[in-house]
């Protein structure tokens, strides 16, 4: 119910810009979606911002806005005008009609039921998998999550994170369902819904290349198949939206070179203003554009009227971004931190990498290492190892495609040299549309190590549209040339496509595996989503240890206060807030600014009320631990004794307070996920539990202790189990004052020892010795 | 006298149409294979004779067609044919070697099907001619470096479908 409510606040959102757009001008059908579609991003960012801003971000709030906002629109465009709305839509729904037939050729049918399939496959592993991409862990979700929670916008402490301060707006997006289902379930859509509209643009941006239906929906639907963008569409990281973005952007300024509308050159404005707020390097792409809509203004306004339609242009642009800037202008002293723009390019100012990761800046490279110095040594060379290495090909992180690279650079090429044809001719628009091809991989390969392509060729994706749209320029040409070669190079593509779709099953950065999670549904073992970081990368897996158990515990409730530290290269925040964001991050809460000046670094207080109810220690390879607002150990949590360990590993301590366990449902929820998470040990201890005394305590800080703990709370063991950190059972065993104490492995030191039990496993076994006071 | 003439015009025709066909044919031969071989088999390629084979004989293709294109370009067509024909000689031994001997049948029909059928070529077409034959050498040269990433999550592929299809089953 909730889904479809989503679905038509979404459409009417839509609908009422598509009906306005067409209304205020006569536009094709491509054209009217792509403007709806950009200004419905818009309204959505805009409301979420204001709202943010005035500390009023709920979903009521936003709700009631945003439906009064689109249907007022659509109301006022139904009485001023609605003989002209009635003639334009219905003008549309004969063009799609008649056209559509058209395009449905075999490729263009067999592209579309992949596309299906592939949806399918997205909102399986949307609905059913956790936000994976690492940046998403990082960077992109806690600041929304602490919005959604607050209400308002603040700044999360930038000695964690600088990405924490980089500009929202592409978040926001992801923040629009989180804050209407008050859960992540869906936000791993929004990048493949950008990556839709994006084959919409470039379609649009097709037609306006005079490229056929046929073909415009057949490149169109490319983009979709391009790894990289497969790759990037269940993530979270921004890259694919500020593609997109770029080449809406690009379109406005083609129609506004084309017609000279104002119209256009506000449309242009609006994706200015909210691409700049999306990520820094749109940058780029902004003053890329300038000169297309300059040198239109130029040719045939006077002066002040081009002066004044430009300045409507930058003032459009303005809402959508400002916030950012001039937020982290009052904070930092840079507008664009964590970087400074400057006419020696783009620098690193402060951050917390630098501070807390020496040596790993990847934007202080000395100019040898810099992939333009490699690429001015030997071009040759370096395009055959680029384009044969594809970089970051099976990940978020790259992967053209062999649509790109085998068709889309000699089609670019083609359409250069026609470009430097026309522009001798003083037809300058083509050499300015196009001169954004080598101009984007100019200023890439200026500040990227070729080292570090493989990581970061997300931040060009927008070449790939470059690509598509001069392949149906191509198509265009060679239809009237060699047209049988036509239908061999659509064949090709089409194969490539299901082969990026098969190669989509094997991605790791982000996983799109769903076998997991739909054997446990169908047997209803499931616990959360959290589980499957155990088929992820990074150290995704060992840290669920300590996420999947407490998301599942706070599922249901007001959610928990968690305190988490860990080396710095490992805090990673966003799974601490839980799958529903029911938790908050006690650390963000206790150190709200977190800039780079000495603090004082506090002490646990015992018996505060400010306490928080959980703790989460990430421990690798003896790096020391991160500790950010208060720093409190282990040790600390240990001394205190009102806290107890829910579930340990050799990298990973989940300790929860003890009263909030004893709570009824809580303690239903933790027998579950004991029960399904350890289902073999519970199995093999069945066969030793009986021949366990009724008297004393367990104590371990074996792995062994969770299954122990299961039968302890459903009472198929009579004792209690402790499970205790490495190194602590004596000292608990001191603690309890109990008479029997029970081990595993080893005796305790001090006492009367037996060994009462062992259990044989297929690779161990492990000893149960009965301990008592001399 | 006439006689010569036509029969260059007719070398000069067919090396215009053989040229791209090769190029794309490197990639239709690629896709071919993609589609009727087995799972995974570019890892099953032992290091060796066949996995030089494999690795360096389209790479030489891709040269060979770039020097047709060349030669193609400054007029020399029987030495642009005769290229062609060498780096056609590969690809099948290529294919040979990984025992797909229908593949290369399926080319040449391709390309007989494309020569015969559109013999009256326009001079306006070269570029278009070295487009096609660009686009092939390139697709035939990345799928070569990139055809067992493509393949290798076959079963994890399968068993996504076949979750989905539970899914929906119920």
């Amino acid at each position: 119910m909730t889904i479809l409510a989503f679905i038509a606040v979404n459409l009417l959102i839509f609908l009422s810009w598509q009906l306005c757009v067409s209304v205020l001008r006569k536009l094709s059908v491509s054209e009217s979606l792509v403007y709806a579609g950009l200004l419905m991003a818009v309204q959505i960012v805009a409301t979420e911002l204001l709202l943010g801003i005035i500390g009023a971000l709920t979903l009521k709030a936003l709700l009631v806005f945003n439906l009064s906002l689109s249907g007022g629109l659509l109301i006022l465009v139904l009485l001023l005008r609605r003989p002209l709305a009635a003639e334009r839509m219905t003008g549309m729904g004969r063009n799609v009609a008649s056209g559509f037939p058209g395009i449905l050729t075999p490729v263009n049918a067999a592209l579309i039921l992949l596309g299906v399939f592939l949806t399918i496959w997205i909102c399986t592993a949307a609905y059913f998998l956790p936000p994976r991409g690492i940046d998403d862990l990082v960077a992109h979700l806690p600041p929304i999550y602490q919005y959604v929670l607050d209400h308002e916008i603040s700044l999360l402490p930038i000695k964690l994170r600088d990405q924490f301060a980089m500009p929202l707006n592409g978040e926001f997006l992801f923040l629009w369902p989180m804050i209407f289902f008050h859960a992540d379930t869906f936000i791993d859509l929004v990048q493949y819904v950008a990556a839709i509209f994006g084959t919409l643009v470039i379609f649009a941006l097709a037609r306006r290349f005079e490229v056929g239906r046929n073909d415009a929906v057949f490149v169109g639907l490319l983009f979709l198949f391009t790894p990289l963008v497969l790759g990037q569409a269940g993530s979270n990281y921004v890259d694919l939206i500020v593609g997109v973005c770029y080449l809406t952007l690009l379109f406005a300024a083609v129609r506004f070179w084309q017609t000279g509308a104002v119209f256009h050159l506000i449309m242009a404005g609006i994706a200015t203003g909210l691409g700049l707020g999306i990520k820094h390097n749109l940058l780029v792409a902004v003053i890329a554009v300038q000169p297309v809509l300059i040198a239109r203004l130029w040719s045939d306004t006077k002066p002040g009227a081009a002066i004044r339609a430009y300045a409507g242009y930058f003032l459009v642009s303005l809402p959508l971004c400002i916030f950012w800037f001039v937020r982290n202008f009052l904070a930092t002293g840079y507008p664009l931190y964590p970087y400074q723009l400057d006419l020696g390019g783009l620098h690193a100012v402060k951050w917390s990498m630098t501070v807390n990761s020496p040596g790993n800046n990847s934007l202080s490279l000395p100019p040898s290492s810099k992939a333009l110095t490699e690429f001015l040594r030997n071009p040759v060379e370096f395009f055959l190892s680029y384009m044969s290495q594809d970089p970051g090909l099976g990940s978020f992180h790259g992967g053209f495609g062999v649509v790109f690279w085998g068709l889309g650079i000699p089609a670019i090429v083609f359409c250069l040299y026609k470009a430097v044809q026309a522009a001798l001719r003083r037809d300058f628009f083509p050499a300015l549309f196009w001169g954004h091809v080598p101009l984007t991989f100019f200023v890439y390969f200026l500040q990227i190590s070729s080292s570090r392509l493989q990581f970061n060729q997300r931040l060009i994706l927008v070449v790939i549209g470059f690509g598509l749209l001069a392949l149906g320029i191509v198509l265009k040409k060679l239809r009237t040339e060699l047209p049988l070669s036509v239908p061999v190079i659509r064949s090709f593509c089409l194969a490539v496509s299901m082969l990026a779709v098969i190669h989509l099953a094997g991605y790791n950065w982000p996983s799109y595996q769903v076998k997991q999670p739909v054997a446990d549904w169908i047997n209803d073992e499931q616990t959360t989503d959290y589980k499957y970081f155990a088929q992820t990368t990074w150290e995704l897996p060992l840290l669920r240890a300590a996420w999947e158990p407490l998301d599942f515990l706070t599922k249901t409730g007001d959610g928990w206060s968690v305190y988490a530290a860990a080396p710095w290269s490992l805090s990673w925040t966003a799974p601490v807030f839980g799958s529903r964001i029911q938790n908050q991050v006690w650390n963000f809460r206790q150190d709200p600014v977190g800039f780079f000046q000495q603090e004082p670094v506090g002490f646990y207080q015992q018996e505060s009320a400010d306490n928080p109810d959980a703790f989460i220690f990430h421990r690798m390879n003896d790096a020391p631990l991160f500790y950010l607002g208060r720093k409190i150990t282990p040790e600390h949590v240990w001394s205190d004794g009102h806290f107890e360990i829910v579930t340990q590993t050799p990298t990973t301590q989940f300790w929860a307070k003890s009263s909030l366990l004893l709570n009824p449902e809580t303690r239903e929820r933790l027998v579950t996920w004991y029960e399904r998470t350890f289902k073999s040990d519970i199995h093999a201890l069945e066969f030793i539990v009986g021949r366990l005394p009724d008297d004393g305590a367990l104590v371990t800080a074996s792995p062994w202790g969770h299954g122990l703990k299961y039968m302890s709370l459903t009472g198929a063991l009579q004792m209690p189990v402790h499970i205790v950190p490495p190194g602590k059972v004596r000292h608990q065993a001191r603690r309890l004052k109990a008479k029997n104490i029970i081990t595993i492995e080893k005796p305790l030191i001090g006492y009367q020892s037996k060994l009462l039990v062992r259990l044989k496993t297929s690779d161990k076994t492990v000893v149960f010795y009965e301990n008592r006071i001399r | 006298m006439d006689t010569s003439v036509t029969q260059k015009a007719v070398t000069k025709n067919m090396s215009l149409q053989l040229i791209p066909c090769f190029g794309l044919g490197s990639a239709a031969g690629f896709l071919l294979w993609i589609i009727f071989s087995g799972t995974g088999e570019l890892q099953q390629v032992q290091v060796g004779l066949q996995r030089y084979l494999f690795f360096l004989l389209p790479v030489g293709l891709a040269a060979a067609s770039v020097v047709c294109a060349l030669l193609w370009l400054a007029g020399a067509w029987s030495f642009a044919v005769s290229l062609s024909y060498v780096s056609c000689v590969f690809y099948f031994s290529f294919l040979k070697v990984l025992g797909w001997d229908f593949i290369p049948w399926v080319l040449m029909a391709v390309a007989v099907i494309v020569v015969f059928r559109n013999r009256k070529l326009v001079i306006e077409a070269q570029s278009s001619l070295l487009l096609l034959h660009a686009m092939g050498s390139l697709a035939g040269l990345y799928m070569a470096f990139n055809l067992g990433k493509f393949l290798q999550p076959w079963e994890f592929f399968m068993e996504t479908v076949q979750s989905l299809w539970l899914l929906v089953i119920g």
